[in-house]
């Protein structure tokens, strides 16, 4: 008997087992959404009464997250930005449609492509890693240790990481757009009979660049920031001690936090589309 | 002065019926060294996790200065059974955490007090590198300076000699039992086996007995006057520890 079949013959199973894991997903989601709210209130507290060893664990998660990754986000950037500047010239006619190219142009990369990509590496370099760093300190003990000293696990961990993983991640995919637009410049001088000065091409993406596609590139980059630092973070602590749970936290997180973003990615485009 | 009480403390693993041990009464004064030793699984440990406030007692009162030891955490020192330097930090970072996330002091006085308590374990200049590239005599008494840089009235050591031959732990305990008397430190440690020490108080936890407690002379050696109790360990830690 196939499992369709099995499925059909026994509905009461099957939507027992949806319930189920609807019931995991959204305990899932309420648990991440608390980690994010305590973590935005312990924020709150304000510059002066966060240690000053905190703020160097969120230049440490910068450097990490945005800057270490500048080098390798580049090389996606130019191939991305080529890639999309010819589909769109194709699209647009080569001699040159600025109104749909610059529309293209801003509308896949700025509110599409940038952000998304840039969360993908971010997930893949950053979130693994602190889910996996967690995951060993716990296993190490070295979390009961920062318990016994008096410094609070959740504020030297967790929020500084949260900190830096948003801000690196939107500066990440500033830098990302900005270099993807330049390579699609400069393959547009390539394929086109009419070479555009790049002060024309900059105010032909400047001109489709509204305050909306600001208000989406942030909601597509801070947001995905705090899901992939708290899902991260979270996979990291809620480990076993064992050393084979180090790297299934990694991977637990790296895929939840692929699911989040695209989710989130999905319900914004959504939202702009209804607007 | 009674820096550290356990009253009628009992204790059981999470998920566990059985208490580790029962009836733990314990004082520990300010000067004053304390060993507590059993066997494997015995529960040694797990009255120092008591102590700091990372287990709670099944029933009883732990007391640090009288209060419960979560409230007074920067009162304690605490080194775990594998020092549990922080991987991400290097030597000196580790040592002068406490310091900085709980009094963020300016750097000149952090600087200070590093000194001071690396010349208290009668060290040099701390290598610049994380805890897994230096040796692990090195990451024990870092985490050792560590505890003290808060100028705890409480030291809880875990095994505190483990990485070190006979003749090094000889000398360790008795720096310790020096540094306690000297700066009227009350310190619990956990060791499988008692050091020879001048008037030494040693505790043996016996499994869910309560622990037999002497006082020794100096001049003895040891075998003669420890008759410790090994508490039998749960099934569920040996095949954990020997799979």
């Amino acid at each position: 008997m196939s499992f369709c079949q099995h499925l059909l013959d026994s509905p009461s199973m099957f939507i027992a087992a949806t319930g189920r894991a609807t019931i995991s997903a959204g305990s899932y989601v309420l648990a991440i959404a608390t980690l994010i709210g305590y973590a935005l209130g312990r924020l709150r507290r304000g510059r002066r009464v966060v240690p000053r060893v905190a703020r160097e664990v969120v230049k440490r998660q910068i450097l990490f997250t945005g800057v270490e990754a500048l080098p390798f986000a580049s090389l996606i950037a130019l191939l991305t930005g080529a890639v999309v500047a010819l589909q769109a010239s194709l699209l647009s006619g080569t001699t040159g449609n600025g109104e749909l190219l610059g529309r293209l142009l801003v509308t896949v990369l700025v509110q599409g492509l940038g952000p998304l990509i840039v969360g993908f590496i971010v997930i893949g370099r950053s979130g693994a890693a602190i889910a996996a760093e967690l995951a060993s300190m716990r296993v190490h003990r070295e979390l009961d240790s920062l318990e016994a000293m008096g410094v609070d696990p959740f504020d030297y961990l967790v929020v500084p990481r949260m900190a830096g993983v948003v801000m690196a991640l939107v500066g990440l995919s500033t830098a990302f757009i900005a270099m993807s637009l330049l390579a699609g410049w400069i393959i547009l001088q390539a394929v086109s009979s009419v070479p555009q000065p790049l002060g024309e091409y900059v105010a032909m993406i400047t001109v489709h660049l509204t305050a909306i596609d600001v208000v989406v590139l942030l909601a597509k980059t801070v947001v995905p920031g705090l899901l992939i630092a708290a899902i991260a973070c979270h996979e990291g602590l809620a480990a076993a001690t064992s050393a084979t749970d180090v790297p299934r936290a990694a991977t637990r997180s790296v895929v939840r936090s692929l699911s989040a973003v695209f989710v989130w990615h999905a319900i914004v485009t959504i939202l702009v589309f209804l607007r | 002065m009674t820096v550290l009480a356990f009253q009628s403390v009992s204790w059981a693993p999470p998920g566990r019926e059985q208490p580790v041990f029962t009836g733990l009464d314990l004082e520990v004064a300010a000067g004053e060294l304390v060993i507590v030793t059993s066997g494997l699984g015995g529960g040694k440990s797990s009255a120092l996790r008591l102590a700091v406030g990372l287990e709670q007692p099944n029933s009883g009162l732990v007391t640090v200065c009288g209060s419960p030891p979560a409230s007074v955490r920067d009162r304690i020192g605490y080194v775990g059974s594998e020092g549990a330097l922080l991987s991400n930090l290097s030597l000196y970072d580790n040592l002068v955490l406490p310091l900085r996330w709980l009094r963020d002091p300016p750097a000149v006085e952090v600087a200070r007090k590093a000194r001071e308590v690396l010349d208290a374990f009668a060290l040099d200049e701390l290598p610049a590198v994380a805890p897994a590239y230096a040796p692990t005599n090195l990451r024990r008494l870092v985490a050792l300076a560590r505890a003290m840089i808060l100028d705890p009235a409480l030291l809880l050591l875990d095994d505190p000699t483990a990485e070190f031959d006979r003749d090094s732990a000889d000398e360790l305990w008795r720096h310790l039992a020096g540094l306690a008397r000297h700066r009227g430190i009350a310190v619990l440690a956990a060791a499988t086996d008692a050091p020879d020490l001048a008037h030494l108080r040693v505790v043996a936890l016996s499994g869910t007995s309560v622990p037999a407690t002497r006082r020794f002379a100096p001049g003895q050696r040891h075998s003669e006057r420890l008759p410790v109790q090994r508490g039998t360990p749960h099934p569920d830690l040996i095949a954990r520890t020997y799979p």
